[in-house]
């Protein structure tokens, strides 16, 4: 006993330390010698303001919450351990979105099934990666990260800065239901925002996709608002003409007075740093595509190319009619088969782990997509970072790619012409100018706000006007995807820190116990039998500890001491019962133990006249029964002197 | 040797109140488990299942109190028939709590917790304890007088014990409340501790969830068990020493 | 140290805390929160008074199945006895006829005392060890103790039962085998001439044999034979094999009754009485006469538990020289396990020692007690036991002396007819 609570003291020490101490400096070294060097990265957190954080993007989310109109109040929390506390009923994920700016850790299997099952459960999920460490949770939607980096014809003054141009269609944001918009605005989804470019066949124009009309008219006029698959504002121009697109606030109220409710989509101008593409199955919602000129470079030198060996990727280029997808949202299915097709609403069974039925696959109504879980994969980490985030524009000076006229001649003598897509290197030495403003790459002297009006995000007169859109898209994205469904709800966005490497060395155990703990807690059926297996080492525990002795006297004198060597099974009965028969034999003669020893066997048995004694003595290895021994025994008795 | 025939120790099984002594504990128990019910009720709201699990368990341990302690499996090592009742009890009450306070966010969060609502958590679990302790308590003191009575010749008084349980028994139960309540109230010191220091792990989801509470425990309890295996190791060893010591010195004044 | 409850107590906290956070459920961890402080503040309620002890015995020294009184003074020297147990530690072989020997006490912080009265009846002869008195204080809420002991002993001596047998001797008409006064061919303060010798100053006057003072003109002095009768060795056995059977029936406990009630018939006589206790060694009392011989040789048979494995044939050996010759010998043995015994029986009839053997039977001692006790019993096995201490018997038988089969059954004075009737 006292044994056993040194040990166990010294187990619990043993597993502290192991946590606290060996852990961490394995983990230091093993990264140490695998020659990543062990980044304590800052980057991308919210809670930090430096450029390359996304503090300002967190703090607008806040402002969301504070604009009085209790459009949306979002909580911002942050996931320290791991994703895996998604799983079980923690969070509600139908008011719950999942953020992760930036994958440095890849997804462990038990976390990627933990977001597919937030997911599955109406959960919405935003993936910003760049590359590619997020491949092993996107391919279970259908989605890959291209890893390569991403270069278009517009960038600004920097090949690594491209822009890119992304639609949300806003009317998918009203979910009150007044005016009854479709839902499925863009219907090709193939985020070039224009809507409705099909041909109208009079009944159920949204559901055809065929042809092209942008009149920004309710097409087929028909005067009933509440038609089925048909909405009102299903147009891409700026309804009310008072010159903006995205004017309204949208929040199911006619803001502008024009009648329509939320119209317009919105077009946003993105500026990205060192983007990657994304390459997907299925039909996905795609809010913003390359240029056709655009392409991936998968080799890594600069500019779009062959590939010149097997070992080699070949670039990624876009055609006019597959360009390259930078940001797409892939509704998930209920059942967990992973993504669903959006122009057929039918389960893709993109997640492996699913067993695709034999008989007709699961399918949803159009207009059904909406209400279900999602994940939105963006291609670029950094158009949340502070400097991204509100950028006017970019003033470092930049070698132009050289031959970009597309002028037939070949400008820069490389033996290409009009290699338009090519786009130099960033110069080594930093320019003059780039010099005297070492810190900050961006001119941000923008145009200020001048409407008395707050707009949605809180920004009243006065406020700057920034030439790239990232801040109101990211914004707008979060409220597309978690959107309230009644007034003053409580929304939450939770941060996954995790995905960074853990800044302080001594919460780095914590949080790695922590993760554990949370796995261990959430997995209904890891949960189940942490618990189980504990219920029986602690009953077995309570078995094996004695309980305090009772003082009450017990008088007992009818303790049984038995004999130790009771002849117990048939054969040494047997043996026992020969033994006492050539005892008997020996005293009927009146022989001393060493006089009969010297006997030979046969004078002895010529002593029994009985031939049952006689075979007990002769044959020394038979085995009598109970029964046969009773009667041999009794025979023995009546043996008698001669 | 009639006269030194051999003790029955079986006893037999039978239904109602031993020792009109311990009834005041029967009722306190089955007291307890009412108020555990109205406060777990009050905190959740209702739930068929999680109420009659509730209810149920709380029966179940009444009825233990009126059952004696007959035994029902061979070994010494597992418990008796009116104990098993108070187990199962129990555990039917912990059963019916855990259905009905089941994802309860609001109560997990700290940030969003008030002192009265720590309060009203205190007070759960309190009389969760009392309702444990009451009604172990009653067959615990039953037990003393059932073997008392069976072994000894003279009349157990356990008058003197009960009073002192009683006096004792509540002034530690005014500590253990305010334990209680320090260690919930700790959660909230240890999430704004977290918020200065490290905002990331200040608003980090374990810190406004049903974690911070289990990390609090751990935080206060796993020293406190390490220092006590140590404690009864060693220190129990040095103070027996010490008492010898003492005693060596003073037995021989024994009768002065 | 934890009891049982405190244990299942931590357990649920713990398990509680994991079903709390698989659950979501802030209720169960607050519970848990206060289980877990229901335990660690326990462990600091238990209190630790110093208590001190001394006990009072009304006897030292009794007979089976007498009684002692024990009187416990308990004091409280500083501390507060919160849930305090006290106990005067006693033998499961004893019985309390009244009072109680353990007790819940609450003593006043500084010289609090109170008596704790017991009477002790004492069924089986032995050597009984009363005490330690064992402390255990604990939390009120039973959920941790700690024990401690004042090391306050006695020591009770219970003396095996002496039946008078007197009174069966007179009403018997078969010659004697507890041999009468006999002439032992030494001399000593007898009546009848042995030898004339050389007067040795200090010999009294009455003895000179003036005759032959007369012819001869020396100082010569009668010598008497010794009137004294024999002197008896009692050979008992006390080895582990004695002890089979019941705590309240074996070979050992009948064989010192036996032994007991001997040795004091022989005193009573005036004979001198040797006692050979052998069991994991030899124990013997030196032979002597009268109520201080009795007494000493009772201790010794109080004391003799079942123990060891000496062989008989090597206690002869060692005890031979000492006995003298052709004085009878009584040797009590329920003959188990012991190759030497035919050889040692053999040994002692060629010195023509008078042997008797009172052999407790073993095996329907162990039969017996099985029986009581509910187990099964093998009737082949105990058949071929039984078998073999027939042919043993008979062996022994043999050479001459005389063996008592012993069963349980028989009351003891019966038995010591038997064996003089042989």
């Amino acid at each position: 006993m006292k044994l056993g609570k040194r040990f166990l003291a010294i187990v619990l020490l043993y597993i502290m330390i192991v946590i606290y101490v060996v852990y961490p400096l394995m983990d230091y070294g093993i990264a140490k010698a695998s020659g990543k060097e062990y980044v304590f990265s800052s980057n991308l957190s919210p809670f930090e303001t430096n450029l390359g954080d996304v503090s300002a993007f967190y703090s607008d989310l806040k402002v969301m919450d504070m604009n009085g109109d209790h459009v949306a109040d979002y909580k911002v929390r942050s996931i320290v351990s791991s994703p895996t506390i998604l799983m079980g009923d923690l969070v509600d994920p139908k008011k719950t979105l999942y953020l992760a700016i930036g994958v440095e850790r890849p997804y462990t299997h038990s976390e990627i099934l933990a977001i597919e099952d937030f997911v599955r459960r109406g959960g919405h999920a935003i993936i910003a990666d760049d590359f590619g460490y997020a491949n092993a949770l996107a391919s279970r939607f259908g989605v890959t990260f291209y890893g390569g980096q991403f270069y278009d014809e517009n960038f600004d003054k920097n090949a690594n800065f491209t822009i890119i141009t992304a639609h949300l269609p806003s009317d998918r944001y009203d979910k009150s239901g007044i005016e009854g918009p479709d839902g499925i605005m863009d219907d090709d989804q193939d985020g070039d925002g224009v809507i409705d470019e099909d041909p109208i066949d009079g009944v159920d124009n949204d559901q055809d996709n065929y042809a092209l009309t942008t009149d920004g008219i309710d097409n087929d006029n028909d005067g009933k608002i509440d038609e089925p698959n048909e909405g009102i504002d299903e147009d891409p121009t700026d309804d009310d003409n008072d010159g903006y697109v995205d004017e309204e606030m949208l929040n199911g109220v006619d803001d502008d007075d024009d009648g329509r409710i939320d119209e317009d989509i919105e077009t946003f101008q993105l500026i990205t740093y060192k983007p990657t593409g994304l390459y997907t199955l299925q039909p996905v919602w795609v809010y913003a595509q390359s240029s056709e000129r655009g392409f991936v470079d998968m080799n890594g030198d600069g500019r779009l190319s062959m590939a010149m060996s097997r070992n080699e990727m070949a670039d990624k280029p876009a055609y006019p009619s597959d360009r390259i997808k930078l940001i797409v949202e892939v509704p998930v299915a209920r059942d967990g088969s992973g993504a669903v097709d959006i122009k057929t609403g039918k389960c893709v069974y993109t997640n492996p782990d699913f067993e695709k039925p034999k008989g007709k696959v699961t399918e949803y109504k159009l207009s059904e997509l909406d209400e279900l879980g999602s994940i939105v994969f963006i291609s670029d980490p950094s158009i949340f970072a502070n400097e991204l985030y509100t950028l006017n524009h970019i003033t470092f000076d930049v070698s132009y790619p050289e031959d970009y006229k597309g002028d037939g001649v070949d400008n820069d003598g490389d033996g290409l012409i009009d290699e338009d897509r090519e786009i130099a290197f960033e110069p080594s030495q930093p320019s003059v100018e780039d010099k005297k403003d070492p810190d900050n790459l961006a001119n941000n002297a923008p145009d200020y706000w001048s409407d008395n009006r707050p707009d949605l995000f809180g920004r009243r007169k006065g406020d700057p006007i920034y030439d790239y859109d990232n801040w109101r898209f990211l914004l707008t994205l979060i409220y597309h995807l978690l959107t309230p469904e009644k007034e003053g709800e409580t929304l939450t966005v939770l941060v996954d820190e995790s995905r960074h490497f853990v800044s302080s060395p001594m919460l780095k155990p914590v949080y790695s116990t922590l993760g554990k703990t949370a796995f261990a807690t959430s997995d209904p059926y890891v949960a189940g039998s942490v618990v189980g297996f504990l219920t029986l080492v602690f009953v077995g525990i309570a078995l094996a500890l004695r309980e305090k002795e009772s003082w009450i006297h017990k008088f007992d004198i009818s303790v049984l001491h038995p004999r130790r060597n009771l002849p117990r099974d048939s054969k040494v009965q047997t043996m026992r019962l020969r033994l006492a028969l050539q005892e008997k034999i020996r005293l009927v003669k009146g022989l001393s133990p060493e006089e009969f020893a010297s006997l030979n066997k046969s004078v002895i048995l010529s002593a029994i006249r009985d031939p049952e004694l006689q075979e007990l003595l002769r044959e020394e290895n038979k085995v009598y029964s109970p029964e046969d021994m009773e009667r041999l025994m009794e025979k023995i008795k009546k043996i008698q002197p001669l | 040797m009639a006269e030194y025939d051999f003790l029955e120790e079986k006893v037999p099984l039978k239904i109602g109140i031993r020792y009109p002594e311990t009834t005041m504990l029967k009722v306190l128990g089955f007291l307890m488990g009412l108020v555990l019910m109205v406060v777990t009720l009050l905190i959740t709201g209702f739930s068929l299942t999680g109420f009659l699990l509730l209810l149920i368990g709380i029966i179940l341990a009444l009825f233990g109190q009126l059952l004696t302690p007959y035994t029902i499996f061979p070994s010494e090592k597992l418990p008796k028939l009116n104990a098993l009742f108070l187990l199962i009890g129990t555990g039917l009450v912990v059963a019916g709590i855990a259905i009905l306070g089941a994802n309860n966010a609001e109560l997990s969060d700290p940030s969003q917790l008030s002192f009265g609502q720590y309060l009203l958590l205190t007070v759960l679990g309190i009389t969760f304890v009392l309702f444990i302790e009451y009604n172990h308590a009653s067959l615990r003191f039953d037990d003393v007088l059932d073997s008392a009575t069976r072994h000894s010749q003279e009349v157990f008084d356990v008058g003197p014990v009960l009073k002192n349980y009683y006096k004792a028994g509540s002034t530690l139960m005014v500590f253990i409340a305010g334990a209680t309540l320090l260690l919930l109230v700790f959660n909230s010191i240890l999430r704004w501790a977290a918020l200065s220091a490290n905002p990331q792990f200040g608003h980090s989801v374990v810190l406004h969830s049903v974690y911070v509470m289990a990390i609090t425990l751990a935080i206060v309890f796993v020293p406190l068990g390490i220092f006590l295996l140590y404690y009864f190791e060693y220190m129990e060893e040095k103070l027996k020493k010490e008492e010898e010591e003492k005693r060596a010195k003073e037995t021989a004044a024994i009768y002065t | 140290m934890w009891t049982k409850k405190a244990v299942l107590v931590v357990s649920l906290a713990i398990l509680s805390i994991l079903l709390g956070l698989a659950l979501r459920n802030p209720l169960l961890l607050s519970m848990s929160a206060a289980l877990l402080a229901y335990v660690s503040i326990s462990v600091f309620a238990n209190t630790a008074a110093r208590l001190a002890a001394e006990r009072k015995l009304s006897h030292e020294k009794i007979f089976e199945d007498g009684t002692a009184k024990a009187e416990l003074l308990i004091v409280n020297r500083g501390g507060k006895t919160g849930f305090l147990e006290v106990r005067d530690k006693l033998p499961r072989q004893v019985q309390i006829k009244e009072g109680t020997n353990y007790t819940y006490l609450n003593l006043n912080p500084k010289g609090g005392a109170t008596r704790l009265k017991y009477t002790m009846k004492f069924p089986l002869k032995g050597l009984y060890q009363i005490g330690p008195i064992t402390l255990r204080t604990q939390d009120p809420f039973n959920l941790f103790y700690r024990e401690s002991e004042v090391p306050e002993i006695s020591e009770i001596t219970v003396f095996p039962q002496v039946r008078d047998v007197k009174e069966l001797y007179i009403k018997s008409k078969q010659p004697k085998i507890y041999p009468g006064e006999m002439k032992v061919k030494m001399p000593g303060p007898g009546t009848d001439f042995f030898a004339i010798r050389d007067y040795i100053p200090g010999d009294p006057f009455r003895d000179i044999n003036w005759k032959a003072y007369a012819s001869t003109g020396k100082l010569l002095v009668n010598e008497r034979e010794r009137l004294s009768v024999s002197d008896v060795t009692i050979v008992f056995d006390s080895r582990e094999v004695s002890g089979i059977g019941m705590d309240s029936d074996n070979a050992n406990l009948y064989g010192a009754r036996a032994a007991a009630t001997l040795a004091n018939f022989f005193l009573k006589r005036r004979d001198s009485v040797q006692l050979v206790v052998y069991s994991d060694k030899v124990r013997t009392v030196k032979k002597g006469t009268g109520q201080k011989q009795l007494f000493e040789i009772l201790t010794a048979l109080a004391s003799a538990e079942p123990k060891g494995d000496l062989p008989l044939g090597g206690i002869v050996e060692v005890v031979l020289p000492y006995m003298p010759r052709h004085s009878p010998v009584i040797v009590i043995s329920n003959l188990e396990e012991d190759d030497t015994l035919s050889k040692a029986v053999s040994t002692m009839k060629v010195l023509e020692f008078d042997v008797t053997i009172i052999s407790p039977n073993s095996i329907e001692f162990e039969i017996m007690a099985k029986q009581k006790k509910g187990i099964k019993v093998d009737p082949v096995a105990y058949n071929i036991l039984r078998l073999e201490r027939d042919i043993l018997i008979q062996e022994l038988m043999g050479y001459g002396v005389r063996v008592v089969d012993w069963k349980p059954a028989i009351p003891l004075t019966q038995v010591l007819l038997e064996a003089r009737n042989y």
